[in-house]
């Protein structure tokens, strides 16, 4: 191995392996195709048009996509450093850097895959029943079109990631399996309800609700939300937009990736150091 | 040995061989492992796994390797076997091993390091230690050591603690670090 590039693949390349080799991921593809299938099918099924499904699917997708991020992530890189193997790995010359990067794209990589192909499907099923004017490749105002549904998709895949890096994260400081869990939860109410909680207590606390549209954009969920209104949901029924400014919830999301995967690389570089300080101090407390 | 049990020995020994440019089958080989390639890790015996760890841990021809009680748990075989691959490993890198396994450390370390209760009690060469001490071979040493511990017990720091003149310095606080020349 001669570069950092090629320490990442061969993680990855490890890394996919192990989740292609569990099958609980794929049961939890067919629980997701099964949910979203039966969301479609409740709200009027595949002839109502891809938007009325994109409406359909929104708030379940904001719970269900980080459900399995966190599923995804929550011991990823905890596994390792739990088995000890992290700590062989470590003698490699693979940075801390590399390694992270070459286990969470390769998480991304499954999401992607166990995300994709129920939206995928659901798609598919809505096009072979949906009216006919729904076929239409157009995106300007009133018009459904299956690149609305493809656009959400696409929103979805950096969402989950937002989502996948903060447990991959949070999974550092686990010390247990059972804690692992604990703070995988933790981080999944926190993600879904707190940014909604926090704006609606700065509503609540007199702050203006024309500045909803900013703030929003500050959580993962907001900027998920306020993306597939502004670019999904609007495009047909409200065009002049404005439901969330979309380049600071596009950095939102990106930000909440790159600082999930910078937690980690601090915390698999330097974890080590920490526990050592620790000890040292523990031992000098205790004589 | 912390190893993904769904992989099998050739892909664990692959990842580690892919971040050093090493090669898994001769790894395998050198260690004795060549027909269990194809086995997953989590059906290797302990035997099995503690030679895969000594595979993973000469790839890449290190400088050193270091081996903590590479057959502790092992039966009578599988200790010569882990031994032995180590020692084959001591032809191109300098290998520290930490063992109670004193009769294999005999057959096979050059210099040695006996450790009472955390501090050097002695060390260098093994004909010179044996000499030193009169003894015949590193079991010998070893009690001859130890007892000279248990005469001026000392603390992990290395200081003399005065009491406790009966205390145990046999066992698990006498330790002993075989190493190869290189």
């Amino acid at each position: 191995m001669r570069s950092s590039l090629g320490g990442v693949w061969v993680v990855f390349r490890r890394e996919l392996t192990t989740v292609g080799r569990t099958p609980g991921y794929a049961v939890l593809a067919v629980g997701l195709l099964v949910v979203l299938g039966g969301l479609v099918a409740v709200g009027g099924g595949g002839a109502t048009g891809f938007v009325p499904a994109v409406v359909d699917l929104l708030l379940p997708t904001e719970v269900l996509v980080p459900l399995l991020a966190v599923v995804l992530g929550y011991r990823a890189l905890y596994a390792d450093a739990a088995s000890g193997e992290l700590a062989v790995i470590r003698t490699y010359p693979v940075s801390a850097v590399a390694y992270v990067l070459g286990v969470l794209l390769a998480r991304t990589v499954a999401l992607f895959a166990l995300v994709g192909g129920p939206f995928a499907l659901v798609g598919a099923y809505v096009w072979l029943t949906a009216a006919p004017d729904t076929g239409i490749f157009a995106t300007h105002a009133g018009v459904d079109s299956p690149v609305l549904f493809v656009r959400f998709v696409a929103l979805v895949v950096p969402f989950g990631a937002a989502y996948l890096s903060l447990s991959a994260a949070v999974s550092t400081i686990a010390t247990s399996r059972r804690s692992a869990v604990a703070l995988g939860v933790l981080a999944l109410l926190a993600g879904i309800l707190g940014g909604d909680l926090a704006v609606l207590r700065s509503l609540s606390a007199g702050a203006s609700p024309s500045g909803i549209a900013e703030s929003i954009a500050f959580t993962p969920n907001g900027a998920f939300r306020g993306l597939v209104f502004e670019h999904v949901i609007g495009v047909a029924f409200a065009p002049e937009g404005g439901f969330v400014d979309t380049g600071r919830a596009v950095a939102s999301l990106v930000g909440w990736c790159l600082l999930g995967a910078a937690a980690a690389v601090a915390a698999v570089a330097f974890g080590s150091r920490v526990d050592v300080a620790v000890e040292r101090l523990r031992g000098r407390l205790g004589r | 040995m912390p190893f993904r049990d769904d992989f099998t020995a050739r892909e664990t020994l692959g990842f580690y061989a892919a971040l050093v440019d090493g090669d898994p089958d001769e790894a395998l080989a050198a260690v004795g492992l060549s027909d269990a390639a194809d086995k997953r890790v989590a059906d290797l015996s302990g035997g099995m796994r503690r030679l895969l760890g000594i595979a993973q841990a000469t790839l890449g021809d290190p400088a050193v390797v270091v081996l903590d009680e590479p057959t502790s748990g092992l039966d009578p075989e599988m200790r010569e076997r882990a031994f032995r691959a180590a020692a084959r490993a001591g032809d191109d890198a300098a290998v520290v091993v930490s063992s109670h396994d004193l009769d294999l450390v005999d057959a096979h370390a050059d210099a040695l390091v006996v450790l009472s209760r955390g501090r050097v009690a002695a060390s260098g060469p093994r004909e010179r230690l044996l000499a030193e001490h009169g003894a015949a071979d590193v079991r010998e040493l070893y009690r001859a050591v130890a007892s000279g511990s248990s005469d001026r017990p000392t603390t992990p720091d290395g200081e003399e603690t005065g009491d406790d003149a009966d205390g145990d310095a046999t066992g698990e606080s006498v330790h002993v670090t075989g190493v190869s020349d290189r």
